[in-house]
């Protein structure tokens, strides 16, 4: 009998406060936890599976299957729940990768053909600093580093995009380089 | 802080104004490494930025498909229904329950408490006693729980039933007591005839003036010239003795003696008297005898009037 007064309240509760902090299943909190590990995940798993097209399967399937546990996951919960599901996800992959090559016979070496070649020299320590450093730059520093690094835009180009001045193009790139430098340590 | 020129290095050859030989001339081969790493370093952010942004556009398909904020709340409002309606469910059991279990009467007063049954048998309480029975169920069964100690005048119809810790009394038409506390299990009879099983042992069958008593498990016959327990009114009542007998209880009661040389002891009797009035007793039994008497101390001599 107390067991289901107690449910019961605990029930209530929940239909007075959605709102709670824990709540997966609220589209807002779900992004917010998407925002806080997307950038843990697929670093764990680029450097899992050498290969960013995988590691991004892998991560969008992890995050699919943790909205579907949204009412069974606390968002404090909600990493270990990721990494757990991804790593399971990793091992599948890899068991599936050798049943398929046992059977087609192929060439070894075109299976290193998928392999990201920026791999060949970072490690994912340096790797975590990098991407630590474009959070921590500003706005604007972002914005420029994006156009030049991302799109491959030139300093003319990204200055006539942002309505800018090619010096204030150069000033900001240098802003942002000077974050990389500072968590990298020397260079 | 200053730009280096290393700094400045880093910026031109990223933008593409120097190329990676011009490059590798200028710096210490740990350095070009460094170079290239953070070269690649930003190639493969721009991937993990762009994946980003992918992933979280297909993740918002797969929410709208299947929007788990409304089943949560659909979850909890099932879950809630679910919960009142067993708690609902547990009540109305439990009513169930009572109502086939039946009323329970207790007398909690020092004074004996007359319970009417269905069929109009009596139930006379004791104080202390309880009794458990269920009304609705009177007319197919005519059955009582009892707890402490009871005299029970039962119309005729069919077998009634005093079911106590220690045992059943079944009785058919009758009179009886049966008391049932923690040791003592007794049941005397009255008027009419009483079955009284006992749990695990013997059956007994209990005519009228006849009793059995259990304590700790020892039975032990009884016998009693009284018409009816002295609880119920107080009052030994007596039907058909000899007057020897009813004087032999009157000396047990109040400790006294009679000479009885002088009068017929053999005389049938019928009537009663009080507890805790040996004067009033005395005038009771005697009176209507022509027989007098003379206290002297706890002796009490008898004589007839003629």
């Amino acid at each position: 009998m107390t067991k289901f007064i107690f449910r019961l309240k605990y029930v209530i509760l929940r239909l007075k406060s959605p709102s709670m902090k824990n709540n997966l299943c609220l589209k807002y909190i779900f992004e917010k936890v998407y925002q806080t590990y997307i950038d843990d995940l697929l670093r764990f798993l680029i450097f899992k599976t050498r290969d960013v097209e995988e590691a991004e399967d892998l991560a969008q399937e992890s995050f699919i299957r943790l909205w579907d546990n949204c009412h069974k996951v606390q968002a404090n919960k909600a990493k270990s729940f990721l990494f757990t599901i991804a790593n399971r996800l990793f091992l599948d992959a890899v068991k599936h990768k050798k049943v398929i090559r046992k059977y087609e016979q192929h060439n070894t070496k075109e299976d290193h053909i998928k392999e990201t070649p920026e791999f060949l020299l970072i490690e994912e320590e340096f790797f975590q600093k990098i991407q630590y450093a474009f959070n921590q730059m500003t706005e604007k520093q972002r914005e420029v580093f994006e156009l030049s690094r991302f799109e491959k835009k030139k300093y003319r180009e990204i200055a006539e995009i942002l309505g800018i001045s090619v010096k204030t193009v150069e000033q900001r790139m240098n802003g942002a380089l000077k974050v990389v430098k500072k968590y990298l340590g020397n260079l | 802080m200053k730009i280096t020129d290393k700094d400045k290095l880093l910026a031109d050859w990223l933008e593409g104004n120097i190329t990676d030989e011009t490059l590798q001339k200028q710096l210490t081969k740990e350095e070009y490494l460094q170079f290239l790493k953070i070269r690649n370093g930003f190639e493969l952010l721009g991937k993990v930025e762009k994946s980003k942004k992918k992933i979280w556009n297909n993740l918002q398909t797969e929410i709208k498909t299947k929007p788990q904020q409304n089943n949560s709340r659909r979850a909890s409002f099932k879950m809630a229904f679910s919960s009142v309606a067993a708690v609902l469910l547990l009540f109305l059991f439990i009513k169930i329950i009572a109502n086939n279990k039946g009323v329970r009467f207790r007398n909690e007063t020092a004074q004996n408490k007359i319970l009417l049954l269905p069929d109009s048998s009596e139930v006379i309480l004791f104080a202390n006693a309880e009794i458990k029975y269920n009304p609705k169920k009177w007319h197919k069964k005519r059955e009582v729980l009892l707890t402490g100690k009871a005299y029970f005048k039962v119309k005729k119809g069919g077998d009634f039933i005093v079911k106590t810790k220690h045992g059943i009394v079944k009785v058919v038409g009758t009179e009886f007591e049966v008391e049932s506390n923690d040791h003592l299990f007794q049941v005397i009879c009255f008027e009419g005839k009483v079955i009284v099983e006992t749990t695990g042992k013997k059956d007994f069958l209990l005519t009228a003036g006849k009793g059995i008593a259990i304590l700790n498990n020892r039975p032990e016959e009884i016998q009693t010239i009284w018409s009816e327990p002295e609880w119920l009114h107080h009052i030994y009542n007596y039907k058909r003795q000899s007057l020897g007998t009813v004087l032999n209880e009157l000396s047990k009661i109040y400790h006294i003696r009679f000479d009885t040389q002088k009068i017929d002891t053999t005389t049938l009797i019928t009537g009663g008297f009080p507890k805790d009035n040996l004067k009033l007793s005395l005038q009771t039994v005697l009176k209507p005898m022509g027989i007098s008497y003379k206290k002297e101390g706890n002796l009490i001599l008898l004589y007839s009037d003629n």
